[in-house]
């Protein structure tokens, strides 16, 4: 199939079905930015996948059904996050036993390496997603980065802390 | 009465709240099948249809949505990912209709269409003509339209032994705790189980209850929603052209009912409550079940 058959493909399907996608979405999440991350990302896994999706006898029914998948990762993804916010003890953590670094052992002092370690625009990152629950689709609008940009900022900081976190 | 399959769906769907098909929606997205996706477009896009009539100025901008996706999405370093990630997750085997429909299938799905139970009745000719038309209306109700499933011809011996007589009571007991107002059915054919537990949902305006039945290779069943005193199921009239349901009454009631190769379905309703009965069993089956149904 030539790419401009593809691009025609696609786009009449996303035409087609944002609205209904963003319907289910929304009736399933209450956050609008999610609910557009979602049915973006739903259409983006369908486009990496594009001739098996147009070979498909049902290409809008498994359109669909890669919705359904997207929203109950995000959905998992928040449940992981809120289980961990409940999980955390007020009191201070037990001390870390004879480390080699002087690792922090109390929640104010996590953030407080957090802040050292992380720049600016790092930590302005990690406090949107991880404290205020933005998404990446938030993030992109708010800097003018792209989605994965967000996603792979994210991850650097993850890869980061853990090295000045091990214990967490 | 319009020909179109698809505008008698259509016209289905509409008589239904808002309310009620965001819970159809959800009851969708709750529930372990695939589902029927073509159903479930065409629900959304009735949901899309009022939406814009009723808030024209909330419409989605398709543009804009196209134009971040190719700004924020569709970029040369997002190749290969996604932000939530599908494992297991095969495209092409993706909304493809099950092979082996599960016993259970009629409870599972009478469930996600508990709002639907309520405008069932009243808009059973419109599904007749549909199904007559070839949009399966009918295939959203009861899943199990499969060739693995005979049509068995059950005797119509009656069975008195105790293992039914247990069934009945069973049954009865569970009517009688959600006050359901018409007795239960006294009559099951040889070998009736049930195929778990009995289902009852309860909200502000209506009780519903799912019996799922098996009996040997065949599964059937019962769902009955009962309005309480001051609510009332719509006031209809069936039209009298339907073409393929027979009428069919019994103790004061008239039930209409519906046959084809592989399933069968009856449906009553009054100002109080609907029943629905519907499986692969064979319609004299069904009206036996229905006569057993006390006055």
């Amino acid at each position: 199939m030539l790419l401009s058959e593809q691009d025609a493909f696609f786009e009449k399907l996303y035409d087609d079905m944002f609205d209904n996608m963003k319907t289910y979405a929304r009736v399933q999440l209450h956050d609008p930015f999610g609910v557009e991350e979602v049915v973006q990302d739903a259409f983006y896994t369908a486009l990496q996948q594009l001739e098996k999706l147009r070979q498909h006898s049902n290409p809008k029914g498994c359109l669909m059904q890669i919705l359904k998948y997207k929203i109950k990762e995000y959905k998992r993804a928040h449940s992981r996050a809120l289980k961990f916010f409940l999980s955390l003890d007020d009191n201070p953590l037990p001390e870390a036993r004879a480390p080699s670094n002087d690792f922090p052992v109390s929640t104010s002092s996590i953030l407080k390496t957090i802040r050292e370690v992380l720049t600016t625009e790092e930590y302005y990152l990690f406090h949107r997603i991880i404290l205020n629950g933005a998404s990446h689709m938030e993030m992109s609008v708010e800097l003018g980065i792209t989605v994965w940009s967000s996603q792979k900022r994210l991850e650097r900081i993850r890869r980061k802390l853990k090295d000045v976190l091990p214990g967490h | 009465m319009p020909m179109d399959g698809k505008t008698q769906t259509c016209g289905f769907l509409d008589q239904m709240s808002t309310e009620q098909l965001y819970d159809l929606i959800r009851a969708d997205f709750e529930s372990s099948e695939e589902g029927n996706a073509d159903l479930t477009i065409r629900i959304l896009e009735v949901i899309k249809d009022r939406e814009r009539k009723e808030h024209p100025e909330n419409s989605t901008d398709v543009k804009k949505a196209w134009d971040d996706f190719q700004k924020y999405f569709n970029t040369p370093d997002g190749t290969g990912r996604s932000l939530y990630p599908m494992e297991d997750f095969d495209l092409m085997t993706a909304d493809r209709k099950p092979k082996k429909p599960s016993k259970s299938a009629f409870g599972r799905l009478a469930k996600r269409l508990l709002p639907v139970a309520a405008v069932v009745a009243v808009a059973f000719s419109s599904m007749v003509a549909a199904q007559a038309f070839g949009f399966d209306v009918f295939g959203a109700l009861a899943r199990w339209t499969s060739e693995t499933f005979r049509f068995a011809t059950e005797t119509l011996e009656e069975t008195t032994n105790s293992e039914t007589e247990a069934l009945c009571q069973t049954v009865q007991e569970a009517f009688d705790r959600c006050g359901i107002t018409i007795p239960a059915p006294s009559w099951y054919p040889k070998g009736t189980v049930l195929d778990k537990d009995i289902d009852v949902v309860k909200n502000a305006e209506n009780t519903m209850i799912t019996c799922d039945f098996t009996c040997g290779d065949n599964c059937f069943g019962i769902l009955v929603q009962q309005y309480y005193e001051d609510d009332r199921v719509s006031d209809y009239t069936f039209e009298k052209d339907i073409t393929d349901a027979e009428e069919y009454p019994s103790n004061g009631r008239l039930f209409y009912v519906v046959s084809n190769l592989q399933e069968s379905y009856a449906i009553y309703s009054d100002d109080q409550i609907v029943i629905l009965i519907s499986g692969n069993l064979s319609s004299e089956t069904f009206k036996q079940i229905i006569d057993s149904i006390g006055a």
